[in-house]
């Protein structure tokens, strides 16, 4: 109980952990954008019956219920052999990311449109509308507003699991903080710093993201 | 590109290894779930004290931690927290608690929702038979509401089974660590992980299958 603590090393070595926060923030926002695309094809195809609904079922089952850990190693593996990019950290990572928390936003894309009621699938078929055009003009403006809340959930999730992009050697904020652990030797401060300031960056836009919830239910 | 030849059989030729490994993640799996649930009851019960000190204290341990990235605590869990509290721990135990910790929050979120979900007659009926406020959650509220948030914490359940591989960082040998010593063994890294994958992804498939029939059954029990 008598550890002496001692922030300055390690905030010293601010622009190491600048570079990592640059780093994670390019992460996320590639990831963020890749999961929900990712969600709004499978999803989509998801409420389709066939061969192609049935390939995004798999997809999605497959994602969710294996460890995104392995998932990274995996994809880390076969990056090369089947890309042809080798040691590029932040494509696998961006990847995982996508794919994984793509399945979940599959999810809430399907029972978006699920939450539909049949008769404006109906009436959109009834003018006319090519299936696409339903969904693009009739379906979805209705169902992404009831996703919002679950949206957000699902982006902030994501931003939390960057930190995994560490394992596959690309400079985000973990790794950066690593770096700085090893060579301050002051691991205490440095993951201490890290957790606060994930927990700082992630509090609000949970707040954020449960008020809008409450306005949105307001507004139903 | 495209050319690579699987070989299967040169993993499995380290079943040991891998065998294991289930064996290390069963264990961090059920020693999380041991300390993650009752820490969550007692935190939700906390959170709806009628004390507001204690409510907030419990509301602010909620967020903190379900705002935490587990990858993370993992790590803060393993090289700060011990100097903290004056412990010694090994990866296990560090792993387990970080799991355990971020779980508990989740776990206390469920509960409430739980608790929250019975109607204000039960504790008025609880009252006017002169139950004190703990006999009214033991005998009344907590069977009845438990009872109702059994799928979302399966679900929840499930979600800390795949949270385990993240232990693997601190280098105790559960599934996705003795993966690691396969795959180097064999040189066969891409093989050992669709393997590995499988091994995670049959049971937590299967059991994510079971939580959906759980939902559907208690939806149509509680109508």
């Amino acid at each position: 109980m008598d550890y002496e603590w001692n922030f300055t090393p390690v905030l010293a070595a601010w622009p190491v952990l600048l570079t990592g926060l640059w780093n994670t923030c390019q992460l996320a926002i590639v990831a963020i954008a890749g999961s929900l695309l990712c969600g709004l094809v499978f999803g989509v195809l998801r409420t389709v019956r066939g061969p192609l609904g049935w390939i995004a079922n798999i997809y999605v089952e497959v994602f969710r219920n294996t460890p995104v850990l392995v998932l990274l190693l995996l994809i880390f593996y076969l990056v090369p052999i089947y890309l042809g990019v080798k040691n590029n950290g932040f494509l696998v990572a961006a990847l995982t990311l996508s794919l994984y928390k793509g399945a979940y936003v599959a999810e809430i894309y399907r029972s978006g449109i699920k939450s539909v009621e049949r008769g404006q699938w109906e009436a959109a078929k009834a003018l006319g509308l090519p299936y696409l055009q339903q969904l693009r003009y009739i379906v979805l403006p209705q169902a992404v507003r009831r996703m919002i809340p679950a949206f957000t959930n699902r982006v902030i999730e994501t931003f939390k699991l960057t930190a995994i992009a560490s394992l596959v050697v690309y400079p985000e904020l973990m790794y950066q903080t690593k770096v700085i652990a090893q060579t301050e030797f002051r691991p205490i401060e440095s993951y201490t710093i890290l957790a606060l300031f994930f927990a700082a960056v992630v509090l609000p836009m949970s707040y954020l993201s449960s008020s809008l919830e409450k306005r949105l239910k307001a507004a139903e | 590109m495209g050319s690579y030849t699987w070989d299967f059989a040169a993993v499995l030729a380290r079943s040991d290894l891998l065998i294991d490994g289930v064996k290390g993640t069963l264990k961090v799996a059920g020693l999380s779930l041991v300390l993650g649930a009752p820490l969550g009851l007692v935190v939700a019960l906390l959170r709806i004290a009628p004390n507001r000190i204690v409510a907030v204290a419990a509301r602010i341990y909620i967020d903190f931690f379900r705002s935490s990235s587990q990858f993370i605590l993992v790590f803060w869990f393993f090289y700060a927290f011990p100097i903290i509290a004056g412990l010694d721990l090994d990866a296990l135990s560090a792993g387990c608690l970080a799991i355990a910790t971020h779980f508990s929050a989740l776990f206390a979120e469920v509960f409430r929702s739980g608790i929250g979900s019975i109607g204000k007659g039960q504790w008025d009926g609880a009252k006017a038979i002169g139950l004190t406020r703990l006999q009214t959650l033991r005998y009344v509220i907590l069977p009845q509401g438990l009872r109702r948030i059994f799928p979302i914490f399966f679900t929840q359940t499930i979600e800390l089974i795949k949270a385990t591989s993240f232990v693997s960082a601190l280098g105790f040998a559960e599934l996705s660590y003795n993966a690691a010593r396969v795959a180097s063994a064999t040189y066969r890294p891409l093989d050992t992980f669709v393997v590995v994958g499988l091994i995670y992804f049959v049971p937590i498939f299967l059991a994510s299958l079971l939580a959906r029939t759980f939902e559907r059954r208690f939806v149509y029990l509680n109508t």
